[in-house]
This record gives structure tokens, sequence and C-alpha cells, in this order.
């Protein structure tokens, strides 16, 4: 039997960025003809490899060769030169474009006229071609997503790309548009195509795909056709069984008091809800987590709860008071507190001095306000308590926060919020980008805090710190909590089965 | 702001004043001794000082004015057309309650209607800004020279004063001398000056150490951080522009009842009397520090005054300020954004 | 009133209007194509004003309109390329550097005019532009004057009006700038150079500026006074807004604009009980109305005013 050979073959691929190594020597193939599912958890490096395939990233170490031949992709333009189109998880569409007029930004066979009847012409074969059918005379803020989406792949393939790459291209889908996106990428390939799909969703994985690569961590943890391998061992490729756990003593007193969620949903002008009857109980004492894969939800369920999101029904308590009509001071006043993970645009004031952020959330509340006059000795005390018992790397506390470091901008805001007087703290990723010494101190931190009587909801991208952490799990998979594991029964591959959105009995 | 930057600003403004003596070449005055004579009947004579003292009241109030907008970022270019209204207000319920209340009294109420004035006139923009996206730097220009005609309007008609009319001058009734706010004894400086210094010091604590001043800077920073702490942006922005407003008006007030005694209209060409353009330069020159706008002004109102000299002795107009003040603008603003430290890192690593 | 009284103030503002609304058309002109890649040029006044007493002093030296108007433009291009380096290349705030500019431009016109001719009171007019009568078709009543009988630059504004309107929207250059205006990113994703296209532009509406002000001076005033632009500047850039970044609308948008201004100076004569002062306001009240109207529903550019900072 005739050896097929890869039309592109990444060869030790390794990219590091500051703090993580994102590849590390990853060998990945795309043969002709083939849907390629590129599968595992967020930040394990699937995003990364496909953009240096791009050419928006640049390999440290590794090659790549095209049809055999050895290739250096600088940039987007070689990779569209060498066949090689991609479709980011959000769209480079510019709204109030048509899309005839956003498949002809930056063409380059074109002069000066821009003959937009030609490239109809053009646009109408690409699409009899490969049966992927929008209305070119329609603005692009008047389709839907799976529109918009088919778009972005006409647009590659206009270009004349025979592979394309798709990263999580049913995240905002319904499942018809699902169905119709299906339906395409097999008339892709039949056409002499080839599809990567980059994805954590293990049932459109059995259902579309030929080929998967498992990423774990950065390295392949599995390579082979889909027809011979099986959900299980894909799970167990993706997340792994073994868990590196810290023990963090618990002491487990009852405290009064809970924070309580009834049918909370957002609708968030879609069709497909974002949160969807979410209803749970976090009790003073407790670290609940929230087990998802990015962006199923799981941010806007906390962003509602802190009060920056409407939400469309349902209501929340914190100490059996109705908070979901507060604005955010009030709920802060009412003990909410909140670590969120945009520290830049988000957590700091980047031109503001570290003594002026440690009262974001406090600026109104004694000693730091005093008969309408901000205490500054009090504040610059608060901000070196933070700073001293979070080993913030700052030469004082009049630092600029921007001249910080980002963990160490991470190690001040989770400081922050742990130091005020929070009765239930919500957290979304709260040790990403910090080192070994840091993480250890801010989970440390978020265990002390439980232990005397907080409440945490914490959402965390790393299933093994949630193991570690929480007492309770809740899966959240499209909005929905799907499952709900207590610490003595926490099992990762269930756990890691229900976010990739498989059904357990 | 610690003292390197400081130092840092304060070279590169010289540095801006020294570019901007070059333009004194078009009069074939070399820029040193053109420099150095500016600088001199500005700042070294006595007639000279009181002169700039004097300029400097309006301008440091509507400069104070000016910094608690542009904190959050909004960048309020009416100021002119807000001081103008402030005159019109103050002197119009001034003149009228003259036969009724007592010199104190009346300036009282003349300072509060003239801080209406201005915070009425600073509202359209606003709400135009919050409610629709509208941008604040057209809105509020146009605003100025519509009061510019209203102010026009009303000193040669309704509110003319009968001398005004006799001589054909437009012009208000004049204030009674003895319901002017007093000079400083000894001096022919207004105490203006004083409320002036005053308010700058207010709203240096203003700034720092309230709440308000607190949620402005975060509004400045960017919408997202001042929405993840609670801030209600639309209800600071509104507040900061009637404040912004309702000063710059105050500063008209204190100009009719400490300066000119009478309402006079304003001409576009008249340097001099443009406070709410240069109170701009003002404030982002002092970047947004009320003390430091208090130096600002002098320094800016100190250049002024030496160039009406200039303009007498080496034919050099007064015109020529406006430029030195935007060579100025855009060399502290260089100064106050470049962070060398960042720059010459950047270039060691390559 | 009688018809023929219509018909005369039908034609009054009709002539009267375009020597009003063509400086700040030429003005708004480049300034949309400037707002349509994303950048805010604020120092439009003080460039204008630039223009106006360089243009006045070539053609007063050399009696060269032609060159008169290239040099007022290239003047243009200098300051509109300081804005950039200021705020596109350091990317410090382009309100800031706009307004500054303002002020120099504002200040530097008034100190070159008082250097050459002296702070007298009677300024030195110069020659001006001629209207150029089309033989027999600016003979027809009551319009021809109108349409066929204005001066170059009203038709060269024509002609690159439309040259302009055919760049933004059915060229690839075009297309790429609208691009850049709406969503840097999304540009630089697609190959296009959105620091490339933000300069060009800017560039592009200092030269139209420079032009606007030497267009005051070389064809409508005859001389030049300090400050004459009176705010104009500013109402090219409100009149882009008001267009909704399109050509066309632009220029109907001025067009009202100088209509309005005839208006005034009618009206004075006509219904003297309203103060002219009321008048003179008009031109600002309408540009604010205008802009309350559309405010609403303006799309910009989205990523006006955003300086594009480079992704590592």
């Amino acid at each position: 039997m005739e050896k097929v050979e890869p039309i592109i073959k990444m060869q030790g691929i390794v990219k590091t960025f500051p703090g993580v190594i994102a590849n590390n020597g990853i060998d990945f193939e795309i043969y002709p003809n083939e849907i390629h599912a590129l599968l595992g958890e967020n930040g394990a490096g699937k995003t990364t490899l496909m953009n240096i395939l791009y050419g928006l990233y640049r390999a440290d170490k590794g090659s790549i060769y095209v049809y055999g031949k050895k290739v250096n992709i600088r940039n987007s333009l070689d990779a569209q030169k060498l066949g090689i189109g991609m479709v980011h998880q959000h769209f480079s569409l510019i709204h109030s474009f048509t899309v005839l007029e956003n498949i002809a930004i930056g063409l380059k066979d074109i002069r000066i006229r821009l003959n937009l009847d030609k490239i109809r012409e053009r646009l109408e074969k690409v699409m009899s071609d490969y049966k992927i059918l929008v209305n070119p005379d329609k603005k692009v803020e008047e389709l839907t997503v799976g529109e918009m989406q088919r778009v972005e792949i006409l647009k590659l393939l206009f270009r004349g790309a025979n592979v394309l790459i798709l990263d999580e291209p049913t995240s905002a889908l319904t499942p018809q548009e699902v169905e119709e996106l299906f339906k395409s990428l097999r008339s892709l390939v039949r056409e002499g195509k080839s599809v990567v799909i980059i994805t954590h969703k293990l049932y459109e994985v059995f259902e579309i795909s030929d080929r998967i690569t498992v990423l774990k961590q950065g390295k392949v943890t599995y390579k082979g056709l889909t027809s011979k391998t099986s959900q299980d061992v894909l799970i167990e490729a993706m997340i792994g069984r073994e868990v590196n756990i810290t023990e963090f003593p618990r002491k487990n007193k009852n405290y009064e008091g809970e924070m309580r969620v009834e049918g909370l949903s957002i609708y968030d002008n879609k069709r497909v809800p974002t949160v969807d009857n979410v209803s749970f109980v976090l009790k003073k004492g407790e670290i609940l987590g929230i087990a998802s894969v990015a962006g199923n939800g799981e941010k806007e369920l906390i962003e509602a709860i802190f009060g920056l999101r409407k939400i469309s029904s349902g209501k929340i308590f914190m100490d059996n008071k109705q908070i979901e009509r507060m604005s955010v001071k009030q709920r802060i006043d009412n003990g909410l507190g909140y670590i969120p993970e945009e520290r830049l645009t988000k957590g700091v004031a980047v031109s503001l001095t570290l003594s002026l952020n440690s009262v974001l959330h406090d600026h109104w509340h004694e000693p730091y306000l005093k008969n309408t006059v901000l205490n500054e000795s009090e504040i610059k005390k608060f901000a070196k308590s933070i700073i001293d018992k979070f080993n913030v790397a700052a030469k004082s506390e009049n630092v600029l926060a921007k001249n910080l470091s980002g963990g160490n901008i991470q190690k001040f805001i989770v400081g922050r919020e742990l130091l005020r007087s929070v009765k239930y703290l919500l957290a979304v990723n709260p040790t990403a980008g910090l080192d070994i010494g840091a993480t250890e101190n801010v989970r440390n931190s978020i265990m002390e805090f439980r232990n005397n009587g907080g409440a945490v909801l914490l959402y965390s991208e790393d299933l093994d710190e949630l193991l570690a952490l929480c007492d309770r799990i809740m899966v959240m998979y499209r909005g929905r909590i799907v499952g709900t594991f207590e610490r003595n029964n926490f099992d990762k591959l269930k756990i890691g089965a229900l976010m990739l959105g498989k059904e357990i009995s | 702001m610690n003292i390197i930057k400081s130092i840092q600003i304060i070279l590169f403004i010289v540095l801006g004043l020294l570019v901007s003596s070059f333009t004194f070449l078009f009069f074939k005055v070399p820029p040193g001794s053109g420099l150095s004579t500016l600088l001199y009947q500005g700042f070294g004579t006595i007639g000279g000082i009181a002169g700039t003292l004097q300029m400097t009241i309006p301008l440091l109030i509507i400069g104070v004015a000016l910094t608690v907008p542009f904190t959050a970022k909004f960048w309020n270019i009416g100021a002119q057309g807000q001081f103008i209204l402030g005159e019109i207000f103050a002197t119009w319920i001034g003149l009228e309650l003259v036969r009724t209340l007592p010199p104190f009294l009346d300036m009282l109420v003349a300072a509060v209607f003239g801080f209406i004035g201005g915070a009425i006139w600073a509202m359209p923009p606003t709400i135009m800004k919050l409610y629709q996206g509208a941008n604040e730097v057209i809105t509020t220009l146009m605003m100025n020279f519509v009061a510019v005609f209203l102010l026009l309007w009303l000193v040669s008609g309704p509110m003319e004063g009968a001398q005004a009319k006799l001589v054909n001058a437009p012009a208000s009734a004049p204030i009674p001398p003895n319901y002017m706010l007093p000079t400083i004894p000894g001096t022919t400086i207004s105490s203006g000056i004083i409320i002036a210094v005053i308010i700058a010091i207010f709203f240096y604590w203003f700034l720092r150490y309230t709440n308000f001043g607190y949620e402005l800077k975060l509004i400045g920073q960017g919408e997202n951080v001042a929405l993840y702490s609670g801030v209600r942006i639309k209800r600071n922005v509104i507040l900061s522009m009637i404040i912004s407003g309702g000063i710059s008006g105050i500063a008209g007030m204190i100009m009719v009842y400490g300066i000119t005694q009478t309402l006079i209209p304003q001409f576009f060409s008249d340097v001099s009397t443009s406070f709410g353009y240069v109170g701009i330069a003002v404030a982002m020159i002092a970047s947004l520090n009320p003390i430091a706008v208090i130096f600002a002004s002098i320094f800016l109102a100190g250049i002024l005054n030496g160039a009406y000299v200039m303009e007498a002795i080496y034919s050099v107009p007064i015109d020529v300020v406006i430029s030195i003040y935007g060579i100025v603008m855009i060399f502290s603003l260089i100064g106050v954004m470049i962070d060398f430290e960042k720059l010459f890192r950047r270039r060691k690593i390559k | 009133m009688n018809s023929a009284l219509i018909i005369s103030i039908i034609t009054t503002v009709l002539i009267g209007m375009i020597p009003r609304a063509m400086p700040i058309f030429a003005a708004a002109i480049g300034e949309t194509v400037d707002q349509a890649a994303g950048t805010l040029n604020l120092g439009v006044e003080g460039i204008m004003l630039m223009g106006a007493i360089i243009g006045f002093v070539v053609d007063y030296y050399t009696h060269n309109l032609v060159l008169a108007f290239l040099t007022a433009g290239f003047i243009g291009i200098a300051f509109s390329a300081i804005h950039g380096i200021v705020s596109i290349t350091m990317k410090l705030d382009q309100v800031v550097s706009g307004t500054a500019l303002w002020f120099i431009g504002w200040g530097l016109s008034g100190v070159i005019y008082a250097s050459i001719f002296g702070i007298s009171s009677i300024p030195p007019t110069v020659l001006t532009l001629k209207p150029v009568y089309i033989p027999y078709l600016s003979s027809i009543p009551f319009f021809g004057k109108f349409i066929f009988g204005e001066d170059p630059l009203v038709y060269i504004l024509i002609v690159l009006l439309i040259v302009v309107q055919y760049f933004l929207f059915h060229t690839k250059q075009g297309l790429n700038l609208r691009t850049v205006g709406n969503d840097p990113r999304v540009a630089e994703v697609m190959g296009v150079n959105p620091i490339l296209y933000r300069y060009a532009s800017l560039l592009f509406g200092g030269f139209m500026a420079g032009i606007a002000g030497a267009y005051l001076t070389l064809a409508i005033v005859g001389s030049f006074y300090f400050d004459m632009t009176a705010g104009m500047g500013f109402i090219a850039v409100a009149l882009v807004y008001f267009g909704k970044w399109n050509p066309w609308r632009v220029f109907a948008g001025t067009l009202i604009f100088g209509a309005v201004y005839v208006l005034y100076f009618m009206m004075e004569s006509i219904y003297p009980v309203i103060p002219y002062e009321f008048y003179q306001m008009l031109p600002y009240l309408a540009t604010l109305v205008m802009i309350l109207i559309i405010g609403a529903k303006a799309r910009a550019p989205a990523a006006l005013t955003l300086p594009y900072i480079k992704e590592g």
C-alpha cells in the first residue's frame, strides 16, 4: 500500500512565552482530503501551534514542510501563498461592510479598480464549487453567526486555500448551524481540501473528523485515526489520570449564610442562551468551582453575579438579600468581591499608583474615606499590607501599576480582595500567568479565606487547580450546569467528560 | 508625581519655550534676546509682575476648572463660552441688585449666578456626548461661538449701558466702584487672585482627596476599570462638567467684578481675552494638577504680558504668543507621556 | 411674496452659498478621508490658517496662484505630519496634539502676516481667483452663472469630490482604508498596513486643509486677517460627522451650511427685527443641531481616534 505523504508537516515545534512553554516539541501532520481534529484543553497549545502555521507567531525551534519542501512562514501572507488559511474564534470581519466587501479587503491581485462585479462572479463560482452559500450583498451585521463563519471560510477559499484551519468553529453556533457547517466541511474535503478543526468538543470530533491529534500542556499525547479510538482514550489523553494536588488543610466549621442563585438565564441578544437556567448554592466556608472549557457561559455567569451584566431572568440572593437589581457598589457593600480575568483592563488602573489601586473596591468605605475625604495614610497602609503579605515585587506603594510584571499585578489584585471585608469572592483564573511560588501563595490565601468562613466561587481553566482547592465542583457546558461533584466524589475523568459534552449516566 | 518626572516635564517645557523663541526670527529679533526680553518684561519688573498677576486671575481659575473634566478625559473646549455666560449672568444679576443689596451680598449672588450660567452652558454638549456619543470637542467649541454672539447682542442691545450708548462702543453699564472686588492694598492687583489661588488649592484637594476625584481618574483610565469598580460614569461626567462650567463662570464673574468693570464684547482675534482656550494649554502643561496650574498660569500670563511689550518695542505682534503656547503644549505633552526608561530598555534588547 | 422675489432669493442663495461652502468643503473632503481611516485631526483650523497666510504671501510675491495654492497645501502636509508623528507613532493623545497644532497654526499665521506686512490696520489685497465663465452656458438665465460661472477651484473641488467618492468606494485602496478606520486589527490580519493608511490619509487631510485656507484668502476674501477662519475648520470636522463619512453627503451638508450663511445675510435686511447677532450664531447652532439630528444613528468608523497598538 502506498504511503500517502502529508501536505503539511510540522516537526519539533517549540514555542515559549514568558513563563510558559506553549508548544514543547510538537510533531503534527496534515494529510490530503481529511478533516483533522486538534483536541485539547484550554492552554494546551492548539491555537499557538496553528498560529505558527499561519504565520502569526514565529516558532522558537522546529521546522515546517509543505509538500515535502521546507518553508519559512514569516507572516500570514506567506501562509496564504502556501495555501494555508485560518479562521479565528473572533472573526476578522467589518460589520458595516457587505460580504462582498469583506472578501475584497486586502486582495493582492487587484491593482486599483475595485471591480465588485468581477469579484462577485468569482465569489459565486467559489460558492457553487464548494456549496457554501451566503448573500454577497448583505451587510455582515445582518448575518447570523453561522453565515459570518461561512464568509470567513469563503475568504480563505477565495484566496486559494487548500488547508483550512478553523479555531473552535462551533462555539457560537446553534445545532442546526453546526450541521450546516459539517455539511460544508465534508463538501470541501470532497473537493480536495483539508481541514483542521481546533476543538474541545468530543462529540464533534467523532462526528466529523477523520484523524485526531491530542495536545496536553504543549505536548502531543495521542495521534491517530478517529475510527480507531474511543472517547475514554481521548479524555485520558487530554486530561490525564494523575492529579497533582497539594493537599490543603481544611477547617470545616459551620458558618451562617449562603449565596443562592435561582434560575439565572442570560440571553445576550442571541437565540441561544449564554447562561441557561443556572441554579446553585454557595455556602460560607466553602469553595465552589466551575469546571468548563472557556466560552461555555462561565464568565458571563460570574459577571452577572457581580452586577456587570443584565440577566434575562432569575434571582440572586446573598445572605437572604435579593441582589440582582443592586448596583455594583451595593453588591460590594454587601460583601461581594471579584478577581477578574483581564487584570490590565479590569483589575487595575494601569496609570495609577498601587496605593490608589488598593481601594478600587473600597474607595467609598471607611477608613479610606472619612467625611468625604480620602485618607491617604490609611490607603497607603492598606496597599503596603497587600504588598508585604503577598510578596508583590514593587519598590513601594507609590509605584504605578503598569510598571509591575503581570504576575505581580495579579498578586496585588488577589491580595487586595482577600484583605478586604469580603464574604463572597468571585474569582476567574486567579493564578493564570503566575510562577509556582506566587501560585502557591494565592492558593494558600484562598484556602485560608475559606477556612475563616469566606465563600469562593472559582472558575479556573486549570482542572487540577479546581480539584485541589474546591469543596464542590459544578460543570458548565453550553450555559447549563450539567453535573455537580462533592469533594469525596471527585473524578477527574468524569468531570472532564462532562466538560467536553459527553453525557454520562 | 515623583520628582524625576516633574523635572522631566519642566525640562521639556523649557525646551519648548526655547524652540518657540525661534519665531522671533520672523521679526529679525534673535531668539536669545527676544526670549530674555519677553521673560524680563513679564516677570522682571514690578509693573510687569503686577500686570502678569492680573492676567493670571481668569487664566488660573479656568485652568483649574478644566482639570476636573480633563481628568476623566472629557475634553471641555467650551470653557470660553462657559466663561462668557458666567460673565453675563453675573453682570446682569449684579447690576439688578445693586440697588437692594450691599456690595458683599451682591458679589456673592453674582458669583452664584455666574456659576449657574457657566454650568448651564456646559450641559448640552455633555448630554449629547453621553447619550449619543457626539464628539465633545466640536460641540463645546460650537457653544463658544454662540456665546460670543449672544454676548455681542446683549451688550449692544438689552444690556447696553447708558454711557456706552453715547460713545457707540458696546458695553454694559459698569459695576459701581464700591461693588467691585477690592484690590490688594498697595498694589493694583485685584483680590481676585487670592480667590483664584484658593480655588486652585481647593480643587487640588478635591481631585486628590475625594471619592469623586478618584472616580474621575478611573474614568479617565478607560471605561472598563471604572465599570468594574462600580463607578457610575454618566453621573460623574455630568457632575464634572457642571463644576467645570460653573467655575469657568465664576472666572467670568471675577473678570467683570475684578478687572474690566463692565461687560464687553469678546473679539475672536483677541488673545488676551481668550482665557478659555489658553486655559486648555494651562491645564495640559500643568498635567492636570491644580497646584501646578498656579505656576503654569503665571508662566503663560507672564509670556503674554511680556509679549505686549515686545509688540511695542519690536513690533512683534501679540499673536506670536498663541503659537508659543502651542509649541510649549506639544513639548509638555511629550514630556509627560514619554517614558525614557522604557524607550532605552527597548533599544538595548534589540 | 410674489414669485419674482422668491426666484431672486433662491438665485442669491445659490450663488452666494458656493463661496461660503467651498472653503469648508475643501477642508471637509480631506477630513473625510482622514476620519474614514480612523484619525481625527482637530488641528484643521490651525492648518487652514497656515494655508491662508502662506497662500496669501506666496501670491503676493509671485502672483502665481498655482504656486500659492500648492505651497499652502504642502504646509498643510508638514503640519499634519507633525500631528501624525505625535499621535500615530508616539501614540500620544490625538485631542491634545490636535489642539496644540491649532494653537500653533493660529499664532504662527498671525506672526507671519505681521512680520511681512506689519501691524497696520489696512491689509493689502492680492490677486484673487477670477470666476471662469463658460461661454454660452453661463448666460442661461437664473442658473447659468451659478453652475457655470464659478472660479476654477470650485470645479476642481467638484472633480475631487467625484474622485474621492470613487476612491473610497470603488477602489481597493479605498476599501482597505475604510477597513483600517473600522478595525485596524482586521486590516492587519488581511495584510493591510494600518499605519501606512493612517499617515497617508492624515497627510491628504492636511494638504486639503492648507488648500482650503488658501482658498479663503485667494478666492473669497482677497486678504488675510487674524483668525479669519473663525471656526470653519471645526465646522468642517463636524460636517464630516454629519455627512456620515460619505463624500456626497458631506458636500450636501456644506452646501446646506453655505445656504444658511447666505440666508442670514439676507434675513438681516428682510427681517431686521431679529438682531443680526442671532444670524451670526446660525452656522454654529446649525452645526449643533445637525450633530443632534444624526447623533443617534451615527455610525463612526469604529476605530475613530483609537491609537492602533500592535500586538507582539
